[in-house]
């Protein structure tokens, strides 16, 4: 395959592109390397040179978008999920930085994700800072700049490659999607319970003790200041 | 897999496709996304007009598709109609109309609305009918109409002047005025009364305004 083939046929101007890339904006488009042209050593060097994280589409450069209460909740549920998963050493958990090469041209970088040492060669973490598998489980914090056209094609590209659960979390809704399928969707709200379903049976945890955790705990927090 | 050739270089703070977008000063749906933007050549200007019937020029490497327009159209042959009698008649060389791409740089293709070229531009023994040569005209003229953005035209204003062109007409579809530029910050804009004359540039040949748009008048619809 040559690189400038990636950019599928049916696209012809930039505009089919933003439209095919789920309405992403083009300020979240990288000009250099050249649209339709980027490989993964381009991901890592931009990485590497700018600190800025971005995944790669069918050879398009598309800067993630990044907040500060995204990084907040993503570091929530990384925490609980290890509370769970190291114990019993079920896997790795990742945090965004840890990007994933789902096929040839697509690389997506999910808020956070699990994968089990099975999915794993030799059942070790790889050296390749880009390494060949998908996880078990992608979650992913919804933040203003996402569009609806953008998550949705993430979903199916996660479970095209072998994601077996995705879990979208609205901060603004306070609600957590898990998806299983991509028609199959169940949306948690604040009052229910996530579990880590047939990926990591036994997890739970509530949804809104999530979310407390985007403000001082009213009892404990005085506690802290000095 | 063999390495690509350099890109284009990008104007200074284009980093985006938004940047981009806004520097080219045109909307998305008329930028090709193939061959990569940054990576197209001259040979793929023609390419894209044989193959796909589409007029693309080339800007900093990348295709930009070229609208058509129906007024514009009618103006451009106005123009052609004075213009090229003019200078054949006293043999000063080749006018050619809005489908003649002109190669101004490695990675810049522009297509006048309509432009005049000095005898003895052409290197050589060169058929003036030739795609893209490389041949400087001395007179271009572009139709502005309202979908045409300030940017998109100071951009061709700038890549004209740099290329050595003398003088730049822009004909105001809306206005119904021309502005004459000896360089891109330096220009007259003449209302529908006054006279366009291209001085040094076309010896001799000067054009009432009003002519321009004189097909316009028996033009009902849009351009």
């Amino acid at each position: 395959m040559s690189a400038s083939t990636a950019v599928a046929n049916e696209i012809r101007t930039l505009a089919d592109l933003l439209d095919r890339l789920g309405g992403v904006p083009p300020e979240r488009i990288l000009m250099h390397p050249a649209p339709g042209t980027a490989t993964v050593a381009d991901l890592i060097e931009l990485e590497e040179r700018e600190n800025r994280l971005c995944e790669l589409v069918d050879g398009v450069l598309v800067e993630k978008t990044y907040g500060f209460l995204e990084s907040r909740l993503a570091v929530v549920i990384a925490t609980s999920l290890m509370k769970f998963t190291e114990p019993n050493d079920l896997g790795a958990v990742t945090v965004a930085g840890g990007p994933f090469q789902l096929r040839i041209g697509l690389v997506r970088i999910p808020d956070v994700a699990f994968a089990s040492w099975d999915r794993f060669p030799g059942g070790e973490i790889p050296t390749d800072p880009v390494p060949d598998i998908a996880p078990d489980l992608a979650v992913e914090v919804l933040s203003p700049g996402n569009t609806p056209g953008e998550m949705s094609r993430k979903l199916r590209e996660y479970l095209a490659a072998g994601v077996r659960l995705v879990w979208f979390i609205d901060p603004q809704a306070r609600t957590v999607t898990v998806y299983t399928s991509p028609t199959r969707s169940r949306v948690i709200p604040s009052t229910g319970t996530l579990d880590g379903g047939k990926v990591l049976p036994g997890f739970e945890v509530p949804v809104a003790s999530l979310f407390a955790k985007l403000k001082r705990s009213p009892k404990k927090g005085k506690r802290n200041g000095r | 897999m063999p390495r690509l050739p350099d890109p284009a270089p990008l104007a200074d703070g284009v980093r985006s496709f938004a940047d981009f977008l806004s520097w080219l000063g045109v909307p998305a749906d008329r930028v090709l996304l193939r061959p990569p933007p940054g990576m197209a050549n001259v040979s793929d200007v023609l390419r894209v007009e044989r193959q796909e019937n589409r007029q693309c020029e080339l800007v900093c490497g990348t295709l930009v598709e070229k609208r058509l327009g129906y007024k514009t159209s009618a103006i451009a042959a106005a123009l052609l109609a004075e213009l090229e009698p003019h200078v054949a008649k006293k043999r000063l060389g080749v006018v050619t109309g809005p489908d003649a791409p002109y190669r101004l740089g490695d990675y810049l293709v522009r297509i006048p609305a309509v432009a005049y070229c000095a005898a003895g531009s052409y290197p050589g023994d060169v058929n003036p009918g030739e795609a893209a040569p490389e041949v400087i005209p001395r007179l271009v003229a572009e139709i502005a109409d309202d979908d045409t953005s300030e940017t998109e035209m100071t951009r061709k204003l700038e890549d004209y002047f740099s290329a050595g062109v003398k003088l730049v007409w822009v004909i105001d579809l809306e206005k119904h005025s021309a502005t004459a530029y000896t360089s891109p910050k330096k220009s007259t804009t003449i209302s529908a009364s006054g006279t366009l004359d291209a001085g040094r540039a076309v010896p001799g040949f000067k054009l009432p305004v009003k002519q321009l748009f004189r097909q316009l008048g028996a033009v009902k619809g849009r351009k």
